[in-house]
This record gives structure tokens, sequence and C-alpha cells, in this order.
């Protein structure tokens, strides 16, 4: 029986045959290297897998958000150009050209273009919405363009990586002071509790309609904690302010400063409880060009004023963000999305007391096998009043 | 676990085994058997350096650390060229590092030994010129008290010197490969860097390093030793030799976890067998509930997993329970649980107080049973097996019960499940994601509902369908009498009808017309009172009944047919099974055959579309691959 991957996001290498359906559609053929276009290929495929844009779009969250900040700006789309890299269905484009959007160029490389040339046909906007059926580093448009719009946040931001072709359309394709939507994007992490998960997959072995199954626990251990976790957890799940790993600003950002990101970190615990593993998730702002981001948040005291910085960057705990500004949280704060968070289990809960300090640096590198895969290696350390702590690695693969 | 498998061999019920094949055997078996329990043997005291794992040879171990540590001793030797003090500290040093649960080569320190072995990899270059890190002579003093490793890892001088069959070319070669080594470990990083032309070079010394490593193991080895060089191995060493070069890569900490834990990655399955709730219960209370049928039998159980059925058929009274288990891992997990318990059958507990279990666990496919236990043939009472797949058939382990029903059960022995039928209903639109694409945020995007239907007509889905979407009358499409049937009656071929469900919710009848959009399959398992005489049970994994971790079998038309019921009389006009001219019946004829991949199956409808004055309409056959 299948031990298939329940998110649907996840690259899932089903073969999908194109429907037969003979659209005029410019398909621009790959000029990159043989390897990179295999990995590609498998990623594209499972793109085109309809559950995933099913899910997707049922990702209200998500989906609302985008429309919202499409709205928002809509002066600044209106009569505008714009390109929707990894358009998908389409939703994206038609949200923009419904905005007023003079011509969009929606980029899809996956065979789901082909249907996005349809619904673009079937809701009147094949006039507006110009389907590019290619890679964004393979087409060629005769204008550049005044709006970049993308979906490309995977778990933990930057699994899958899509943000690298966001930046390759931005530098190639839109005129100065053009907007980018999202603008800006932060990863966050947190140490977490999370009893039931630990009851239902480990301690389930103890007592299996009354026999002592205690032999599988190792075994489900490894199953259940080796490789990071995609799942649901709430704000009560977390033991303290979540730490900021990388702000990212789309507006200035490099393909190079994603290949691999280091960040230190100190946590004070806010309570006592099990601590279970960490926690990662994002979020990311639809701000305007003019905005410059590091003056635009300020930073919360929590009570840790022992928080020191080492490698240079700013560590804000939580960003205050205002009203104006649109947020697409994947936070256990707010409401559930397709992207859940990502929880990366230690394989022994560790017992820590309120206001114990727990410090660390943490990894997230892409991998050299896949570049849609992650690596993440995290360091961390328990530190008691009286002595520093011993220090421990996890390292685990996102795949 | 071997051990369990030896003392079955030995024990009274099976004590016409031919003793002289007997040596013989145990060594096969401790051969198998990679998960050496903590028992001392006289024959297995070399404790890996890594894992809890016991050898009973030196070249075993390393091997065995080697594929699945990555500390490949005999290389490390020769590339630093380590004289035998030299060797001996590297090892008391690895196992000081390990005893911390730090990285012998990189020095990370891990929480738990887990994370250390997930994370050991290769040893990266060091400087040659640079001191060792076992260079300190307090790793003179073994670091474990009786540590036979330390006088027999085969250091000795001696036969370094014996020049053996190494001939003046191969000498050659590996000085030149001893030249291009350190700078090809130096390299490391550009290779993963995806540097073609160090990757080249690679190729090129390909043949080189295979060359070095058999001279290496001239060396180490003593020429007396049961060293065995077989082809396969050869191959293997070259690889994991180039693997040595680089640093850890992901693939090569998936790599060594698939090896080390073999079918580990199906754990989560097992929770959800054993959380499912259906299928638990109905073995359970075919189990416990009829001790006329359990009570002091003998009983097989077919594909044991963690043991759950064995377990319940021990607390049934069983005398004996013999679990057959092909997973090297799980058959070591079913008997430690089975142990945890009390249940194991374990000589070792005779003559105390404490009864002696009644489970057997044997580590082999049902098929080579033979060959580990002796079974008389025609000697089992009961045959239990929980061998559903997914549609009933896919996957399913059905021959392999077969199989042991016409070898070992007796005549008129019981068979637990004995009945299996496959049913079929056929479901209207909400049963498609076709609503969910008519209105995207108020735009029409149907034609993806349209791309999700053509892919559907030739792959089957596995989900579950709300029992509110079936539009028609159940049919029962096949059935299978598990004590009589024969292997080839898995393929089959059946025809049934479909015919609009009548449907009244608070007495008021509901649509008379529906579109029938495609059809689920699902099945039931019988425990009926042929057997189970006190209460028989039934296993459903029905839309109508709760959930099961088989889902239901979903199966797309082509196009929707349109079924009403037979009082609506049709227009003469238009085709059969539109909304001009409604069906009152599907009728269709199904096969299931085994297809020629391992344990998949194909399914093929042949849909017709039936009027109430009787006009047909057909569709081209659809063939299904799950």
């Amino acid at each position: 029986m299948e031990d298939e991957p329940q998110s649907k996001r996840r690259l899932l290498q089903q073969k999908h045959t194109a429907a037969g359906i003979h659209a005029p559609l410019r398909v621009f053929h790959p000029s990159s290297s043989p390897r990179r276009e295999d990995a590609d290929r498998s990623y594209f495929q499972s793109y085109s897998h309809i559950g995933i844009h099913e899910q997707m779009i049922k990702d209200r969250v998500r989906t609302d958000a985008y429309r919202d900040a499409i709205m928002r700006h809509q002066n600044l789309i209106s009569d505008k150009v714009v390109m929707d890299v990894g358009c998908g269905t389409g939703i994206l484009s038609i949200f923009c050209a419904q905005a007023g959007a003079r011509r969009v160029y929606a980029v899809e490389a996956s065979e789901i273009a082909i249907q996005a040339e349809i619904v673009m046909r079937d809701n009147n906007l094949s006039d507006k919405v110009i389907i590019l059926h290619g890679r964004v580093e393979d087409i060629e448009i005769e204008e550049k363009v005044d709006v970049i719009i993308s979906e490309w946040m995977g778990y933990i931001l930057l699994y899958e990586s899509m943000l690298t072709s966001v930046i390759f359309a931005r530098d190639k394709w839109l005129k100065p002071g053009g907007l980018i939507l999202p603008s800006h994007a932060t990863i966050y992490m947190a140490p977490f509790t999370y009893d039931e998960m630990y009851e239902s997959t480990i301690n389930f072995w103890r007592n299996v309609y009354g026999i002592n199954m205690s032999a599988m626990i190792p075994h489900a251990k490894l199953c259940a904690f080796e490789e990071p976790a995609i799942e649901t957890i709430g704000g009560e799940n977390i033991l303290t302010w979540p730490s900021e790993i990388k702000y990212l600003d789309c507006y200035t950002v490099a393909a190079r400063d994603l290949e691999s990101i280091t960040t230190e970190y100190r946590f004070r615990s806010l309570v006592q409880a099990p601590l279970h593993g960490f926690a990662f998730w994002f979020d990311v702002e639809f701000n305007g060009p003019a905005v410059v981001p590091s003056e635009s948040h300020s930073q919360l005291t929590d009570g840790s004023s022992s928080f020191n910085s080492s490698n240079g960057s700013s560590h804000r705990k939580k960003r205050v963000k205002s009203d104006q500004v649109i947020v697409l949280s994947t936070s256990p704060e707010e409401a559930p999305t397709h992207w859940q968070q990502t929880l990366l289990y230690l394989y022994e809960p560790i017992e820590v007391k309120q206001d114990q300090i727990i410090e660390g640096s943490v990894t997230l590198a892409q991998c050299k096998e896949n570049s849609r895969f992650m690596n993440i290696q995290l360091q961390y350390r328990f530190c008691t009043s009286s002595t520093g702590g011993q220090s421990f690695v996890k390292e685990s693969v996102l795949r | 676990m071997a051990k369990d498998v030896i003392e079955f061999r030995r024990s009274e019920e099976f004590e016409d085994v031919i003793e002289e094949e007997e040596d013989e055997e145990e060594e096969q078996i401790e051969q198998w058997d990679d998960w050496q329990s903590d028992k001392e043997d006289s024959s297995a005291d070399f404790l890996c350096l890594f894992c809890s794992s016991r050898f009973g040879s030196v070249e075993v171990l390393f091997d065995h650390c080697r594929c699945k540590h990555f500390f490949d001793f005999h290389s490390i030797v020769r590339e630093w060229s380590l004289d035998f003090y030299g060797s001996f500290k590297l090892i008391n040093y690895v196992r000081s590092q390990v005893s911390e649960n730090k990285c012998w080569c990189c020095g990370l320190e891990f929480q738990c030994s887990r994370d250390l072995q997930n994370h050991l990899h290769p040893a990266p270059s060091f400087d040659k010129d640079g001191k060792f890190l076992w260079e300190d002579d307090h790793y003179l003093k073994p670091f474990m008290g009786d540590d036979p490793l330390l006088h027999s890892f085969g250091g000795d001088e001696d036969e370094e010197d014996d020049p053996m069959t190494i001939n003046k070319e191969e000498i050659m070669r590996e000085l030149v490969v001893h030249e291009k080594l350190p700078r090809l470990c130096n390299g490391g990083h550009s290779i993963l860097n995806g540097d073609a032309s160090v990757s080249n070079t690679f190729t090129e010394t390909e043949d080189k390093t295979e060359c070095i490593h058999i001279l290496g193991n001239n060396f180490e080895g003593k020429p007396t030793d049961d060293i065995i060089f077989k082809p396969c191995d050869e191959k293997h060493k070259d690889g994991q030799l180039r693997e040595s070069f680089a640093n850890v890569t992901v693939k090569e900490i998936r790599n060594v976890n698939e090896k080390y834990f073999g079918a580990y990655g199906s754990f989560g399955i097992h929770r959800e067998m054993l959380s499912d709730k259906a299928r638990m219960d109905a073995y359970q209370g075919a189990l416990l509930n009829n001790p006329s049928l359990i009570n002091q039998a003998t009983v097989l159980d077919v594909g044991c997993g963690t043991g759950i059925l064995s377990l319940f058929a021990a607390q049934g009274g069983a005398s004996k329970v013999i679990a057959v288990e092909a997973s090297k891992k799980m058959a070591a997990v079913a008997t430690q649980i089975a142990s945890d318990n009390g249940l194991l059958s374990d000589n070792t507990t005779k003559g105390r107080e404490k009864c002696p279990g009644v489970i057997n666990v044997v580590q082999c496919m049902v098929e080579e049973l033979d060959k580990f236990i002796h079974v008389l043939p025609s000697s089992v009472d009961v045959i239990v097996s929980e061998w559903m797949g997914y549609c009933l058939l896919y996957e399913s382990m059905l021959s392999s019960v077969l199989y042991a029903r016409d070898r070992w059960l007796k005549p008129g022995g019981a068979i637990l499940p004995d009945t299996a039928t496959i049913f079929g209903a056929g479901f209207g639109r909400g049963g498609t994601s076709i609503p969910f694409w008519e209105n995207v945020y108020g735009f029409d995007m149907s034609c993806i509902g349209k791309e999700v239907m053509e892919d559907s007509s030739s792959a089957p889905i596995v989900d579950t369908i709300d029992s509110r979407e079936i539009v028609t009358e159940t049919a029962a499409i096949h059935s299978f009498d598990l004590v009589t049937m024969k292997l080839d009656d898995m393929d089959f071929t059946s025809s049934f009808e479909l015919k609009l469900r009548t449907e009244s919710i608070d007495g008021i009848t509901t649509a008379r017309t529906r579109s029938c959009y495609g059809m689920v399959l699902w099945f039931e398992t019988g425990f009926t009172s042929r057997f189970c005489k006190e209460m028989p049970t039934n296993l459903s994994t029905s839309p109508y009944s709760p959930k099961t971790h088989w889902s239901q079998t979903i199966l797309m038309f082509r196009e929707p047919i349109v079924l009403s019921s037979s009082d609506i009389t049709a227009s003469m006009t238009g085709a059969v099974g539109t909304e001009e001219c409604p069906a009152v019946a599907i009728r269709s004829r199904i096969s299931i055959a085994r297809s020629s991949a391992h344990r998949s199956i194909d399914v093929s409808l042949e849909p017709q579309a039936i009027s109430s004055d009787g006009r047909k309409r057909s569709w081209p056959v659809q063939i299904f691959n799950l």
C-alpha cells in the first residue's frame, strides 16, 4: 500500500497527459543544460497535476490575500503591463485583468498552461492575458513590464525555490521602479510543543488493542522525525516569541542570497513544557516599490533583553505591520493555509523551564543534488542558569 | 531473531528435522540477520563501531561499517598509511567519539545516536601532513574493556610484507592512484558543486580506485581468512569508494538510512492499519470471540507485519502460532513485540514458572517457509491473513494465502477471512471535482474539470466517496470463496447492472433523473459462520460504512450517463444515456486481472446504457491500470 506524502504541493511524479486540446500556444523550448532540464521537467509535470491547483485555489487565505493586494495596488496595475510568473490556472492573471491591466503575460512551464489558455478564452480575456507556455528564463516578449506578480512561495518559503525565477524576471523584464507582488518575505522560527502528535505517533505503540508494541517506537521515531514534517499547529503550541530567520526584499534580493542562509537564534521559553522540535513558517507582504523596509518595521521588545546578534543581520522577533500593508501569513497564530507549518522534530522531547534559554543557529541551504530540495542544519543548545549547556546538531532534508 | 528461529526449529514439535543440515542452516540464518539481539554468542562478539550490531567476523563488521556508516576502515588505513598502532588508536578514537554521539571525522555533536547515525558520512580530505584526530596516545588504551576487534582487525605487518599476488603493473597503478587521491579529496567540494572537470577526472580513475581497493584487501586480510570476493560485492565497493571522496549529500543520507532500516519507511502504514478500527475490530472479533475455532488451534499468520493478528490468536487460546513475515525488520519487530508481551515461544523460558508463549516468528516468504522451519503438510487449523489491497486485489497477498492453504491447511481447516466480495455503484456529479471548477472566484474554469475527467478515465483514483454522492443501487460484482478458489480465479470477468437508487428522504422521493459520472468499487471480507460459529463478523470498506485505510477505488466514465427510474417513458429520439433519453440501467462487463507489473492490476470496463424501450448504447472499453 502506498505511503504517499499527504501534501499535494510536494512533487508528485505523476505523468500528465496533455488532453488532446490543441490551442494556439507559444511553446518555448528550454535551452539550458540537459541535467537541469530533467529536474525541471519532473517539477513542472507535478505542477500540471490538477489536484494541486484545486488545493491552492481553495486556500482562501492565499487567494484572497492576492486578490486584495491586486485591488489595493489597482492604481499601479490599471492600464499597465503585468507579468505573472508561474501562473498555474491563471487566477492571478485574471485578477490583474480585472484590475484593469492593459496586458498580462502569464508564464507557465507546466501543461496546465493549456488549460489556462482555455480559461482565458472562456472568460473572454484572451486579448488581455497572453499565456506563454515555457520557463520564464526562456520566454521572449516585446516589451518590459510594469508589474511582476507571482505566487512563488514554498514550504519554509524557499523550498521549491521559484523565487529565483521571479528574480530572473525582475532583472530581465521589470521596468525600473516597477511593482513586485509580493514585495517582501520573512521566514520565522520558534520552538514548539506538540504532545498530541507525540502521543498519536509514538506513544500510540505502547498500547495497541491492549498489546505492548513499544518495540516499534525506535522505528516510529525514525519514520516520523527524520525528515521535516508539514503539519498545522496552533499558537498554543509555540513556546516562545518567534525569531526572524531571514527577511527578503524582492526588489533587491539576488539569487545567490538564497543558496544558503545561516542565522543565529536565541529563544527564552515563556512556559515550562516539553519541547518537541522547532517550527518554521513565513509571511509575505504586498508593498509598493517605494517602501523602504528597514524603516517601516519596528521591533517588539519581548523581555529577552540579553538577545544579541553576532552575524550582523538584524534580529527582529516580531515585526509590527501596519494595517495598511496586506500580509499573507502562514503563522500558527493565523488561519491555516495549505503551506501549514514546517516542523523539525527532535528524536527525544526536552523539558524546558520557564525563562530557559534555547539558542543556536540554523542553516537553510539549497540541496546540491536537486536545487528544489532544501537542507536544514539546526544547531541547538539548552542553557541553564549555571552552565552554557551542551550543543547538538540536527540535520534533515526537505524533499 | 535468528535465535528464535533456531530455537523454534529445535522445539519439540519439529524434532524430525534432519540433524546434519542443522549447523549449515544455522550459519545461513546467522547471515540473514544483521539485527542481532544483545544475546551473547561466541560466534558474534565483534561489536560495531557505530551501532549495537554484533558480527562473527571482522571482515563482515568492516563491511557493515562501510556500507551502513560510511566508515571504510581499510581505505582510511591505506590512505593515511596507518601502522598497527595508528589503526589501533583509530578504533579506540572512533569508539570514544561515538559514545559521546560525536561524528568521528567532523566533530559535530548530536543529541542521540540516531541523529549521529543519520549524519555519518564518508571521511572528508584530511591534511595528510597534519596530525590525525586519533594521534593522542591515550587512544592506545582500549576504549572498551574487552574489545576483541583490537586484536583481530588485521593490521598484521607480516602479512603486509607478503608479496602475495600483487604484480608490478598493479603496484604501478596503485602509485598513480595514490598521487591522484589527495587532489581528488581536496576537490571534494567542487565535485559537489557539479564541477564537470572534476567529475570527469573521477570517471577516469574509476577503474584504478577499484584496483587499489582489491590491493588493500589483500594487504589487510589474512590469506586464510574467510574473505569472499563476490562480483556484486566488488561493484559495491567501487561505488562506496567513490562516495567516500565526496562530502555528505542528501542522497547519501537517504541511502544509508534505506539500507539501514530497510522498509522502515512503511512504518506509517502500519500505524495507519493498526488505527483502522473497522479492520482491527473485525480481526480481533473473529480471533477472540470464536473459541471453538481458535482454542488449542495451530494458526498460520501470513504476512504478520507487527504481528497483531498472531497476538490476537494467542490471546484467543491458540496452542501454536506461526507468524510469517518477509520483511526482515518487521519480522524482528514482531518478534520483539511478541516477546515484550510474553507471547513469544522460547525454549529458554522452559522450566520456569512462566508459561512459554506460543508465537513463532519466521522471517521469509511464505512460499519458502519449508526452508526455515518444518511444518507438516496439512497440519494447520487456521490460516489468518490480512492480505487485501486497494480494490481488494491491488498489491494483495492473496496468492501467498492460497499457497499456504494448499500446502499446510488441514482438510476442513479455516481461513480468516473466508469470503471476499467486490461491490460497485455509480456516483453523481458531486463525486467529482467538476462543480468546483465551474465557479472559481466567479470565473469559469470548467475546462479544467473536463481535463480531470479525461485524466481519470484511464487512471483509477483511490479516495473515499461520500455515500450521498452515490446515485445507483449497489451491485455485487464478484465473490471469492477463499476455501475453494484457485489462484487463476484472481483474474475474472463479470457482468453487472446499475440501476438508479430509489431514495426517499422524509417520505419524499428525490430526483428521478441523475447523471452517473463513473463507478466506485469497494470490497467486503467475511468471517462467516462456516468457521466463526460463535460470532461471525464482516469487514466492509463500503462508502456506507466508516472510512478505512483502503478508501474506495473510483473509476470515471468517459462521459456521464443519464439515468432515470424505469417509470419515466423515454423519448424515442436522442442517444441513450442523455437528458433526451435517459437510460434505465447501465450494464457493463468488468474484468480485473493481474497485470504484467508485479502485484499491479488492470481493470477494464465496458459500459452500456440501456433505455426503457430496450435500445442500447455502448462506449469503447476503458482500461484502468492501478
